[in-house]
């Protein structure tokens, strides 16, 4: 392993973090808040160091498979350490581990927050908190890609550990071509539902911030009570329409795009699957819903929607306290947090793509035990999938069910009821944000100790990275020379 | 019209075979010194020994005044070659027998524009399975073929003992549909039937009739049409593989038994919803496991005639309704069919049938079939202003012995004709021959081919 050039690749993403930390300063300026400095000093010392681990070492030449995954794990880590800091600075926290949990859960897109009152805080600390969802929704090792196109395959093994979903598709030969689409994709998307949201009444500073949070399906808001803040029920519309876009694949965004054709959404299983799941959850609390409470079809519907596309997409946004709503519902609800999103969107949890491999592999292990003899590949989109990625995939599910299993023990010895401890687990290794009771909608994370803080942001990143990337750091093989 | 011939394998052969008692100038390149010699003591051609796919062998063949270049060896790569050189030479059209489908695109229009400079792209797997996959469809006959636009099917049929129409005349025969029965095959003899013929059980008919009313007529036949949902193929060669997707989109429940373990793998990701088998068709137990019996066809399409009658018989007696074989060898069809293979395919005859039908394809002749092994041919063509056989009742028409009007195509209709009926210029019609009246029906008929 080559330290040298892990140092500087982590100094290259360390720079991208410190000039990103120029916009919150511009917000802060704006508003001629007096924090301003705060990020003027953070901005200037992470580019500072950065530049300084990038100059001194040396990124010549291709990482190999184990250096990519080394600088992206420690990328996340130094990104959450160093964008907690103007938490700090600015006396918004006062201890380091409320701020890393809340950096963390920024740029794993989680959003869950140790915040009670966020009303209070300046603008310059939202639009950073917001922006940190941004910055980790697509990526920053993508981002990191895009902007160095020296990177060569070392950049596709990055690109690759961090990239969600089993299996990634280039969109160009290059990959730095393809980590530029993607941004540009994402970026367009961005400005559509930033005019959107202003439109229909939201100011501007609220409109990005919550496209923020929506594009990354982060789930972070600049109001107490979420979403449920706005009246306007076409700024729900909105903000459900561009989650659940968040929640498909970027890449077919970009092709139907390109293609001017929305075919491309409708040949692609993942997708079909996805809006099937969306539809059929919608109508089942709907009807839930319908039978409890005396409310307006479209009120119910539009909570319905809100509630089950912002869980799926494991954006974490509430227009609702569903924490309030029968256990039927509730039951569905957790079950979504599992689920998650699409292959290659911005979502976090298992995803539909291997939710469909495992089901259709589940399918063909019963025709087999009815005919013994035959040859039975699993397909999807008409292509077959490989041994490999089919095992991988049924061991990413396992792994995964065996982290929640553990983790839900480690909370409880921690002083969370079985509920709690459930959801915050399922929320947080998901990327989701709120779960249920203690940690619901309505609640925050603040109660949990320290070291609860520590390890829920533990879960986190290895929910955004998909585990593998993290823990393969723990083989002891790994650095061994 | 002069045809350079390149291979004289059996679809070579039979071409030629053809083409010279059509007293077209055949001359064809072949490289086995052994073959070359059998095949000119057999027939009245010029056989040049050497490679098809070099210039210098097309020039001394004639290529200059060539007008059709059949490429046809075992070879795709020669193939493909032999007939982009003729292109160059100028050669008018050009066939190429390409075998791997790497090389071609589902559409064969496009499969033209991939490979530049063959006019027919001929593969005699994919000929092959959509012939079988048209049995399929039609599971009670031998044969199937369209006209007009797919409104006229001609059916070959199989006249049971308990048929309602064995032992009757064929004027006896009054069904509300019209119907024409253009030829009986009986004992190994065809022959075009009278008003006073009789129907025999065991008789083999060809029938004309309009497609939509073809179930109907089937009934009052006795030869009830059954639709057949579960088809299970032996050999999962190129063959099995086209035809499993094409009857995969038809929507049918396939299965294919395969003995070799990786091609077992490359059908079952190249295959959406077709059950890939691995194991040997000979094995009872895994025929029983997978219910052959259940099967409404069993297709055998292994290169080895001997497996393929063996394994029919087998899934016959299992109970399966109807089996269908690959026949390498063409002469032993009727042979198998006597046994109990109730359809032989020989993909030979059907490639150099397809050949022959594009070279035929001339001025007014639409299409030409060859039926029954080559024992009677389907003409279709259109008739022009100056032919001898228009304006005039049908009764009236001296038509050549040896050869029968099936049916008549005009302004989208379909008539199949009686005594009164009269032909006018365009109309698209069709005409059952022998063989051995061909050129003069040909004559008669004045058509250009």
């Amino acid at each position: 392993m080559n330290y040298s050039k892990i140092a500087a690749a982590l100094g290259g993403v360390l720079m991208a973090i410190g000039v990103s930390m120029v916009l919150p300063l511009i917000w802060s300026l704006y508003y001629g808040e007096h924090d301003w400095t705060t990020f003027l000093l953070c901005s200037v010392g992470t580019t500072f160091i950065g530049a300084i681990a990038y100059k001194s070492n040396n990124l010549e030449g291709s990482l190999n498979n184990k250096e990519a995954l080394a600088v992206v794990s420690f990328s996340w880590i130094e990104a959450s350490v160093f964008g907690a800091i103007p938490y700090l600075l600015s006396g918004t926290f006062t201890s380091f581990a409320d701020a890393l949990f809340e950096t963390m859960s920024g740029f794993t897109t989680t959003g869950a927050s140790v915040l009670t009152d966020v009303e209070v805080l300046t603008h310059g600390i939202l639009f950073w908190r917001s922006l940190t969802h941004w910055l980790g929704g697509m990526g920053i090792i993508v981002l990191f890609v895009a902007i160095l196109s020296t990177l060569g395959v070392g950049g596709m093994q990055m690109f690759r550990a961090e990239a969600p979903g089993p299996v990634t598709e280039k969109l160009k030969p290059r990959i730095s071509e393809t980590a530029k689409i993607l941004w540009y994709t994402y970026l367009a998307l961005t400005i559509a539902e930033t005019l959107l949201l202003f439109v229909f009444g939201m100011p501007l500073f609220d409109a990005l911030c919550h496209t923020f949070g929506t594009l990354a399906t982060g789930g972070f808001s600049t109001k107490n009570a979420s979403i449920g803040f706005y009246g306007n029920p076409l700024i729900h519309w909105v903000i459900i329409l561009f989650t659940f876009l968040a929640g498909a694949n970027f890449a077919l965004h970009y092709q139907a795009f390109r293609g001017r054709s929305l075919k491309y959404f409708w040949r692609n299983a993942e997708f079909k699957l996805y809006t099937l799941i969306v539809l059929f959850s919608i109508a089942l609390i709907s009807i839930d819903l319908l039978s409890r409470v005396a409310l307006p079809f479209e009120t119910i519907l539009r909570q319905a929607s809100f509630q089950v596309i912002s869980l799926i997409t494991t954006t974490g946004y509430a227009t609702a306290d569903f924490n309030e709503w029968s256990l039927f519902s509730k039951a569905l609800l957790v079950i979504l947090m599992f689920i998650g999103g699409c292959s290659g969107s911005t979502s976090g949890a298992i995803k539909v793509g291997r939710i469909l491999v495992l089901v259709k592999q589940s399918i063909l292990e019963l025709k087999q035990s009815l005919h013994p003899r035959a040859i039975l590949s699993p397909k999807i989109d008409g292509k077959s999938i490989t041994k490999e990625v089919l095992i991988n995939i049924q061991e990413f599910f396992f792994i995964y069910i065996v982290i929640v299993g553990i983790s839900v023990v480690i909370m409880a010895f921690l002083g969370l009821d079985l509920v709690s401890a459930f959801t915050a687990v399922a929320a947080t290794l998901g990327n989701v944000g709120p779960g249920l009771a203690k940690v619901g909608p309505t609640q925050n994370y603040s109660f949990i100790s320290d070291v609860g803080k520590y390890y829920l942001s533990f879960l986190m990143l290895l929910g955004r990275l998909e585990l593998y990337t993290v823990l393969v750091l723990f083989l002891p093989s790994f650095w061994r020379k | 019209m002069r045809v350079i011939i390149i291979g004289a394998g059996k679809i070579g052969f039979n071409i030629a075979k053809i083409l010279v008692q059509e007293k077209h100038d055949v001359i064809v390149i072949e490289k086995d010194e052994e073959r070359a010699k059998i095949l000119m003591e057999s027939l009245d051609i010029q056989v040049i020994i050497g490679n098809g796919a070099s210039s210098s062998v097309l020039r001394e063949a004639g290529i200059n005044e060539a007008n059709l270049v059949v490429a046809v060896t075992e070879i795709d790569e020669v193939n493909m070659i032999a007939c982009m050189l003729a292109k160059n030479f100028s050669v008018d059209k050009t066939v190429a027998r390409v075998r791997n489908p790497e090389y071609l695109e589902d559409n064969p229009e496009q499969s033209k524009r991939v490979l530049p400079g063959i006019d027919l792209v001929i593969n005699p797997e994919l000929v092959t399975a959509k012939e079988i996959a048209k049995l399929i469809d039609v599971p009670e006959a031998l044969d199937v073929v369209y006209y007009g636009n797919g409104k006229i099917q001609l059916l070959e049929l199989k006249i049971t003992a308990e048929a309602p129409v064995a032992n009757k005349y064929i004027k006896d025969l009054k069904f509300n549909y019209p119907y024409l029965i253009v030829s009986i095959f009986r004992a190994g003899k065809m022959m075009i039937p009278r008003g006073d013929d009789k129907l025999l059980a065991n008789d083999i008919i060809f029938i004309l009739a309009k497609t939509k009313e073809m179930i109907r007529i089937e009934r009052l036949l006795g030869t009830e049409r059954e639709k057949a949902e579960r088809v299970m193929v032996l050999g999962g060669g190129f063959t099995g593989y086209h035809l499993a997707r094409i009857l995969e989109e038809r929507k049918y429940k396939v299965t294919i038994i395969e003995k070799d373990y990786n091609r077992c793998l490359d059908l079952s990701n190249k295959l959406q919803n077709t059950l890939v088998i691995h194991g040997d068709a000979t094995d009872i137990d895994l025929l029983k496991t997978e219910s052959a019996e259940d099967a409404d066809i069993f297709v055998c399409l292994t290169d080895d005639d001997k497996l393929n009658l063996l394994v029919s018989l087998i899934v016959k007696n299992l109970g399966t309704k109807r089996t269908i074989a690959q026949v390498r060898r063409s002469d032993y069809i009727s042979l198998m069919q006597s046994v109990g293979i109730d359809v032989g395919i020989s993909p030979r005859t059907l490639t150099a049938n397809a050949i022959l039908r594009f070279i035929n394809k001339g001025n007014n002749v639409l299409s030409v079939t060859l039926l029954s092994n080559e024992s009677a041919e389907m003409l279709e063509f259109i008739v022009q202003p100056d032919s001898k056989i228009i304006n005039s009742k049908l009764r009236e028409l001296n038509f050549p012995s040896g050869a029968i009007l099936g049916s008549i195509f005009r302004k989208n209709q379909v008539i199949i004709p009686k005594g009164d009926d009269v032909i006018l210029p365009g109309d698209m019609v069709t005409v059952f021959v022998l063989p051995k009246n061909k050129l003069r029906v040909l004559e008669y008929l004045n058509v250009e081919k």
